[in-house]
This record gives structure tokens, C-alpha cells and sequence, in this order.
């Protein structure tokens, strides 16, 4: 897509337009809870992490959704106060550090342009990994220094916002989907990593509300059975036994 | 010394290795930027002669494990939920590692680390 044309559909990123994408966020966080939960194996495998997300984002937005401030860099300021409030859990306490390193990048800016976003990602990165003595690699930490690295390398080639929460988001993806390779604890659960996939989906929301996409309907895929470790299935199947066909209806 | 009967000889853990079950935890826990000691003496003590269980005190009573853990926080994060995840990635990592469910976890906040550029 041309700079021009993504400029004629989408407005530069100001107050009002900042809060419209977290709240696309937040909703697409919150359609997406229960399938982040039932990723949850680590630490503990409690099953609360996307509820955690939610309460924490939706503690930040809170903090944003009547403010009168124009300037991103004053209206971030205030989301991460709200997300330092609100934390949750484990992955609510990250995800206010991203938030508290976010707005720390782009507290000079008043409208949030590629550099200031960029900056921005940097800076939750940086301020995310401080938090912790031995950072777990596989984990929401992961994903957000992967999106930070994106960003970075991108910017040569766009300066346009948009396209840059679309590259940040895709590289989350990727991400996301490799984190059992890094932690084995989520390989042997065979999930990938909830926090992560957390983190993707708030940008995946923006992605849609940019794309103009709805963001209450969970999407629903349908996956081949050989990723449900059909094999095993048959195995465990005693002799006389009927097989039995089950439908795999996954979020991906 | 846990001590736990089994039909074929007893089975005994040491305060000392579920301290270093729990130190593991603590350290991957986020949020915590360090361990620290519960008094001066500890200080002194652990000067001297580095402590792998370092900030982590494990006391049995009436067959039944309390662990005090003391640790320093990363500034700018919410103290409760960083001190309630500690608690519980703790509980968890010791009970799955012994088998045998933990009476108490008491977190002791000793202090908070400000990171540069605050």
C-alpha cells in the first residue's frame, strides 16, 4: 500500500484517534480471553492470564477513556498510570511495564508518528526486560523484543504508522507461534505462550479496526487433525474400539 | 529435615533444597530484581560466604512447611500483584517439585530497585 493512500483512509494517529485503536485493543483482547486462558501452563498453570490482561488493559483504558488530552505522549502517560494500578498477575505486571516503557518512548510526542512509535516499542521493550532478574525466553518478553526488532528494522522502509503496527503485529505472530521452541514447558503442553499471544491479539485489534474488521466476533478456524496429534490418537485407541472423529474448532 | 515414611526407608528433604527449589522461582519471577537479607547478621553472614538460598528462610512445624522469602522489587510496578505472583509461582514449583502441599509463603518487600532514566 502507498503512503499516500493509507494517509487519505486513515488519519494521523492524535488523541482522540490513540484511544479509538487501544479501545480495538482492548475489545479484541477481551473477545479473545477464554482462548488465551486455556493456553495458561506458565509459571503456573492457573488459567488466568488472558482474564488478568483484560482487567489490566481495561484499567489503563479507563484511566484514558474521558480524558480531554489531545497529545499521545500525555494520554500514554496516563494509560500506564491506569495499567500500574490495574495489574494483575504475572502477565498484568508485564503488560503495565510495556505500557510504562511505551509511554516513557513517546512522551515528547504529540501526534504518534512512525518514529515516535517505533521509539515507543523500543522503550516498552527495554523497560519490560529491566523488570526481571533471569528473563524467561518464549514469553510475552519475547514477543515484545521481537515487535521492538521489527519496528526497528522496518522503519527504513516506512514511516507510516499504520503500516508499522500491521509489520509489528505480523512479527508478533511469528513470534508467538515459535515461543514453544523456546520455553519447554509450553512444548510439552503443546501450546504456544499466553502472554504472547495476548500482546499480539491487542495489535491484532488495531490491525482490524484500522482494516475496519469487527472486533466482537471471535473467528473461528478449523484445523487439520494432524495438528491435534492425530497419530497418538489412533494409538491410544484399544482394539474393537470405534474411532472416534473430533473436530478440532481452534483460535489460531 | 522433612521427613516423609515410605514402606521401603524414609524419604528426608532438607530445609536447604527446598530453599534452592524456591530461590529458582523467585528469581524468574518478574518483577523481583533481587533477593535480600532479613537482618544484619544475614548481611554479614552472606558477605562471607555466598548463600544459593540466599533471602529464602524454609521452617517446618508440626510436619508442615512455612517459607519467608525477602526480596527487593522493580520500581514502577504494582507491589501486591508482583508479591502475589512470587507467592504463587513459589507454591507451585515447590509443590509439584515435593509432593507435599506448603503451608505458608510469606513475602517480605525489603526494598525497591529504581532503574536509571526515573
Amino acid at each position: 500500500m502507498s503512503e499516500e493512500q493509507t494517509n487519505k483512509n486513515n488519519p494521523p494517529i492524535d488523541g482522540v484517534q490513540y484511544k479509538a485503536l487501544m479501545n480495538a485493543g482492548l475489545t479484541w483482547l477481551r473477545t479473545n480471553q477464554e482462548s488465551i486462558n486455556a493456553l495458561n501452563v506458565f509459571p503456573v498453570p492457573d488459567g488466568d492470564t488472558g482474564t488478568n490482561m483484560v482487567l489490566t488493559l481495561q484499567a489503563a483504558y479507563d484511566e484514558i477513556s474521558n480524558s480531554s488530552g489531545k497529545g499521545v505522549g500525555l494520554l500514554a502517560e496516563k494509560l500506564a498510570h491506569g495499567a500500574l494500578m490495574g495489574a494483575r498477575g504475572n502477565s498484568g505486571v508485564i503488560l503495565s511495564q510495556i505500557w510504562r516503557g511505551f509511554s516513557k518512548g513517546i512522551d515528547k510526542c504529540e501526534i504518534l508518528n512512525g518514529k515516535c512509535l517505533v521509539e515507543g516499542l523500543k522503550q516498552a521493550r527495554d523497560t519490560a526486560y529491566k523488570g526481571v532478574v533471569r528473563p524467561v525466553e518464549g514469553t510475552i518478553l519475547t514477543v515484545c523484543k521481537d515487535m521492538a526488532i521489527a519496528a526497528e528494522k522496518c522503519l527504513k522502509d516506512t514511516e507510516d504508522p499504520y503500516e508499522i503496527i500491521r509489520i509489528v503485529t505480523d512479527a508478533a505472530q511469528v513470534s508467538v507461534d515459535h515461543t514453544p521452541e523456546l520455553l519447554d514447558v509450553l512444548k510439552e503442553a503443546g501450546v504456544v505462550d499466553a502472554g504472547g499471544k495476548g500482546l499480539m491479539h491487542i495489535f491484532e485489534g488495531m490491525v482490524r479496526f484500522i482494516e475496519g474488521e469487527p472486533l466482537d466476533i471471535e473467528p473461528v478456524y478449523v484445523q487439520p487433525l494432524s495438528v491435534i496429534g492425530q497419530q497418538e490418537a489412533l494409538n491410544n485407541a484399544e482394539p474393537g474400539q470405534d474411532y472416534e472423529l473430533i473436530f478440532n474448532l481452534t483460535n489460531l | 529435615m522433612k521427613k516423609e515414611n515410605t514402606p521401603k526407608g524414609d524419604i528426608q528433604i532438607s530445609k536447604q533444597a527446598i530453599a534452592t527449589i524456591a530461590f529458582q522461582a523467585v528469581q524468574r519471577s518478574y518483577g523481583v530484581v533481587g533477593l535480600a537479607s532479613k537482618n544484619i547478621a544475614d548481611e554479614l553472614a552472606h558477605a562471607l560466604v555466598k548463600d544459593p538460598t540466599h533471602g529464602i528462610d524454609v521452617e517446618y512445624k508440626n510436619q508442615e512447611i512455612n517459607i519467608d522469602i525477602f526480596i527487593i522489587i522493580e520500581y514502577g510496578t504494582r507491589i501486591k500483584s508482583v508479591a502475589a505472583s512470587v507467592a504463587n509461582t513459589v507454591r507451585y514449583q515447590v509443590e509439584r517439585s515435593l509432593g507435599v502441599p506448603v503451608n505458608e509463603i510469606n513475602i517480605h518487600v525489603q526494598g525497591l530497585r529504581i532503574s536509571n532514566g526515573e
